[in-house]
């Protein structure tokens, strides 16, 4: 146990714990993706749609070892707690780069690194103000007319109307670099890449990256497309 | 060729410095970048200004000591090259260069372009401790076939050990970040059989004294492996990330 703290005191492992909370969003994310894409089942559906269900699901997920919701908040918790920790590691690490260096250069190029590698704070925090948003929207039910507990469908068919789609596009462009830069980074924080594995490495971020980016948009699209009957 | 220079000009560690703005000369593009620092100054005593202050020793691109951040690029344009060992043909008659110093809290400026790079020294021996070099009298010189070393580690330890401690890693990394440093002393020792001893010391050691001294964190970026004129690998850092979770783990 004295060995998780030694290494959360170093900057090394306040990186670890950036990779490893960040995994775990990222298995989130990705899940969370291919949840969002029963949206494709449409409104019908027997007896409820899909995403209904699938909703229902996730409310009763372990039952009946677990009670009603109990599983969920469990993941919740997991969820909130990699979050914090993911954030403030990140507020600390920043604070060191944002040291690091005193004075500017006068001039200074980039020679190598990604877009996605020198956004990772800024795309961070939009992803951040993105989940509050998310969470707001969709799940207590802010800006969504007529919104109905358990309802998921009809939901997110009428909360994505107006700007509110554009919005969650838009947030996929920095989840999507975060990601890309990030699943890789993983790795070579973990002290599994090398130079003979970089490239895949990197294949597979950008492969995870693209997934979730493609899959989210193409959700978002159909639901803004799709009018209900009244 | 004819150039002119943008330098910067610091008279100690408490002046702002500014950048200031030279002639030169006679330059041939047979001169190592150094050589034409040489003339310049030259040519400012001719003048009775004071010269550029900048720091060189072997000139070969084997001690580490010469580094300038040129046109925005430790060692300057040419990649896998020590600025002594960059050669003005790398310019073309009428270029403007901007020369400055390594650019980090840890290296703090002496004077113009010369810092102090004691930060590196103290990592290396940590408080009178071994951090980069392994704590044993060496004794009678051993056979060379006493301890078998396969040769993929003794080659890698070899890359690593290339390192010369210029610190262009620092200076190139947005975060002004050593891990690559670090990670190139961490790793030669740990990839043979007498750094074993004292390797989660050594890793554990370094790796504090490092975030002690005010270098920033590491992104991930890469820029350090691209600007190091000795082509010191990422993958050093990834083994010394690994060693550094494992001696914690080990040693508490
Ligand atoms: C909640 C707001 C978030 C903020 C403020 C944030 C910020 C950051 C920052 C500053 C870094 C460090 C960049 C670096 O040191 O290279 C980082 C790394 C990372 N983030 Fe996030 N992030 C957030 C959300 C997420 C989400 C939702 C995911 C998953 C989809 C994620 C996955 C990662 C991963 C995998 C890394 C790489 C860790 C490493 O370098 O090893 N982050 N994040
Ligand atoms: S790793 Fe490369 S850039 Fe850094 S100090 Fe060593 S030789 Fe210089
Ligand atoms: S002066 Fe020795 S490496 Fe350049």
């Amino acid at each position: 146990m004295t060995g998780v703290l030694t290494l959360y005191r170093s900057s090394i492992g306040k990186k670890a714990a950036m990779a490893i909370t960040g995994l775990l969003m990222v298995l989130f994310v990705f899940v969370h993706m291919i949840g969002n894409l029963k949206v494709y089942y449409g409104p019908g559906g027997t007896p409820e749609p899909m995403l209904d269900v699938y909703g229902r699901f996730l409310r009763e997920m372990g039952y009946p070892i677990l009670g009603h919701e109990q599983g969920l908040w469990i993941a919740r918790l997991l969820l909130l707690g990699a979050v914090g920790l993911h954030v403030w590691s990140a507020i600390q690490l920043t604070e060191r780069r944002w040291t690091g260096r005193d004075v500017k250069y006068v001039q200074q190029k980039t020679l190598q690194a990604s877009w996605a590698s020198r956004t990772m704070l800024r795309g961070g925090v939009i992803i951040g103000l993105f989940i509050i948003g998310h969470l707001l929207h969709l799940t207590l039910g802010y800006f969504v007319p007529n919104f109905k507990d358990g309802a998921v469908y009809l939901n997110v068919v009428s909360g994505l109307k107006g700007i509110a789609p554009w919005l969650y596009i838009f947030a996929m462009l920095p989840l999507g670099l975060h990601i890309y830069h990030g699943l890789w980074s993983f790795f070579q924080t973990l002290g599994w890449n090398s130079q003979r594995s970089t490239e895949l490495l990197r294949g597979l971020a950008l492969l995870v990256a693209l997934l979730v980016v493609v899959g989210n948009v193409s959700v978002v699209l159909t639901a803004m497309m799709t009018t209900l009957p009244s | 060729m004819n150039l002119t220079l943008r330098v910067w000009r610091q008279k100690n560690a408490k002046d702002r410095g500014r950048i200031v703005e030279y002639k030169v000369h006679d330059v041939s593009p047979d001169m190592s970048f150094l050589e034409m620092l040489d003339v310049t100054n030259e040519q400012l005593i001719e003048k009775g200004e004071e010269p550029i202050a900048f720091d060189h020793d072997c000139r070969e691109g084997i001690c580490g000591m010469c580094g300038l951040v040129i046109n925005g690029i430790p060692h300057g344009p040419e990649s896998a090259t020590t600025t002594c060992q960059l050669h003005m043909r790398n310019f073309s008659n009428g270029d403007t260069i901007t020369i400055e110093p390594w650019r980090a809290r840890a290296f703090p400026i002496i004077r113009d372009l010369i810092v102090d790079r004691t930060a590196f020294d103290r990592i290396i021996r940590v408080d009178g401790k071994a951090g980069g070099f392994v704590s044993i009298s060496t004794g009678g010189v051993p056979d060379a076939n006493a301890i078998p070393i396969p040769k993929d580690d003794a080659d890698l330890a070899m890359d690593a050990a290339a390192c010369v401690g210029c610190g262009a890693c620092v200076a190139a990394c947005p975060n002004a970040s050593a891990m690559l440093f670090v990670a190139a002393k961490v790793g030669h020792l740990g990839l043979l059989p007498q750094g074993q001893t004292e390797r989660h010391n050594r890793v554990l050691r370094m790796v504090s004294q490092m975030d002690k001294e005010g270098f920033g964190g590491c992104t991930n970026m890469g820029e350090c492996a691209a600007a190091c004129p000795k082509e010191i690998s990422l993958d050093f850092i990834a083994r010394m990330n690994c060693d550094m979770i494992k001696a914690s783990f080990v040693k508490g």
